[in-house]
């Protein structure tokens, strides 16, 4: 028997998914036909339904190693499929590097290059960002020598230990909008001052941060504090990773495309 | 249909199969659309809401009237005997009674509401639709979103396979 409805307009069928409970709901309800496979990979569409819902976490990054969400934890299903299609060696990366994760959020996760053997120590350790799932990454430049000279004479001072990078966390706006921008803080913690310097994906570009800090009137724990207030590392499902698992696999070949 | 009661504005709707309905103002702009055009002054004498039959526009103005009170801002003095909570929790009953409809008016009522641009009837009746369709099988989903499955073979597979975190 023919139904007696006509098909849904697809301004209504938006209203209609928009309210899905969950990222799963709507996987399985594109999985329905091909016009609706549409509506949900569509741009705004996503940009709205992201808008209302939280990216959820899907795991943790420890140690280099992706922890994923175990049952019955909700999003188990989803980071068991993050775990089998993303990269987490990150092997796509093209360079002599063996990275070691310094900071994972919003899908992204910032590396440093770890040193080789009898190599002297440089300044700042090189450090790129990556997207473990599309297999994309950036390679930072290196903090401009200008910069890093006006921390403090003599130059350098900073070692290591006392260098601590971190992704900066994105506004909702940003995650709903599946902005590909990112920034990145490099904290230097010098003998007598904490300086910082920002790097924007936008403007390609590393900027000394506002003010320097005083060490001996704020202590040495600025830098650790800074860092805890930012939050903890996590792996959660960025607006990116939604949309290819809802769009498929197809796409990620590539490792040579940057994020930016 | 609403009685004139002094001081009250009141605005006529009309459907396209030729029905009237004289609402209150305040009533009528639960619906942004209408008050938009009521702010602009395009709603001197009557307002012609297309696509919207006198079936539909009648349980759309009974949603509005029910919601007036406790949405609009004059604020009749209600709350002085019942505690909002109350207030809330009646009106949440009255929307499940008032959603208790077939799927065509259902959808009907949707594109109602996305016209007019009711949020609270638009999430009612969304929030509905959600309600039957999630966690039921594709069939189930395609059924009452009267869809078919016009995938390809190939591509339903590989669309399965992709979302199966999604049927875990």
């Amino acid at each position: 028997m023919p139904s007696p409805l006509t098909e849904i307009p697809a301004h209504l069928l938006a209203e209609i998914f928009l309210r899905l409970p969950t990222t799963e709901d709507l996987a399985r309800a594109s999985a329905a036909c091909v016009s609706f496979h549409r509506l949900a990979t569509d741009g705004s569409f996503l940009r709205s339904f992201r808008r209302l819902h939280a990216p959820p976490l899907l795991g943790f990054l420890d140690y280099g190693r992706f922890r994923p969400a175990l049952s019955p934890h909700p999003s188990a299903p989803a980071a068991r499929a993050l775990a089998l299609v993303a990269d987490f060696y990150f092997s796509f990366i093209d360079s002599y590097c063996h990275w070691t994760v310094q900071d994972s959020r919003d899908g992204r996760v910032l590396l440093d290059c770890d040193l080789r053997q009898h190599e002297q120590p440089p300044v700042f350790k090189d450090l790129a960002v990556c997207d473990p799932l599309h297999r994309r990454y950036v390679l930072l430049p290196p903090v401009p020598h200008g910069l890093a000279a006006s921390l403090e004479h003599p130059f350098p001072m900073v070692s290591d230990a006392r260098c601590k990078a971190f992704l900066v966390p994105l506004g909702k706006e940003e995650v709903a909008a599946a902005e590909t921008t990112f920034r990145v803080i490099l904290m230097a913690n010098c003998k007598t001052s904490l300086a910082a310097f920002v790097f924007s994906s936008s403007t390609g570009q590393w900027q000394a941060s506002a003010s320097k800090v005083n060490l001996e009137r704020f202590g040495p724990w600025q830098a650790r504090h800074v860092r805890d207030v930012m939050g903890p590392p996590f792996y959660s499902q960025t607006p990116l990773c939604l949309r290819l698992l809802l769009l498929g696999l197809g796409g990620i070949r590539g490792p040579e495309v940057a994020l930016a | 249909m609403a009685t004139r009661e002094a001081g009250k504005k009141m605005i006529m709707l009309k459907s396209p199969d030729g029905m009237e309905f004289e609402v209150e103002e305040a009533v009528a702009m639960e619906s942004q659309t209408i008050r938009k055009m009521i702010e602009d002054d395009c709603a001197d004498t009557a307002i012609l809401i297309p696509n919207i039959n006198s079936k539909i526009l009648s349980r759309v103005i009974e949603y509005c009237n029910k919601h007036v009170p406790t949405t609009g801002a004059t604020g009749a003095a209600a709350s002085d005997t019942v505690a909002p909570a109350a207030l809330a929790e009646d009106l949440k009953i009255w929307d499940a009674e008032f959603i208790k409809v077939n799927r065509a008016t259902r959808f009907d009522l949707i594109q109602a509401a996305s016209y007019l641009n009711i949020k609270g009837l638009l999430d009612l009746t969304s929030q509905t639709t959600i309600d039957t369709i999630s966690d039921n099988s594709l069939e189930e989903i395609r059924s009452f979103l009267s869809t078919k499955n016009d995938y390809l073979p190939e591509e339903e597979q590989t669309i399965r396979r992709e979302n199966q975190w999604a049927f875990q």
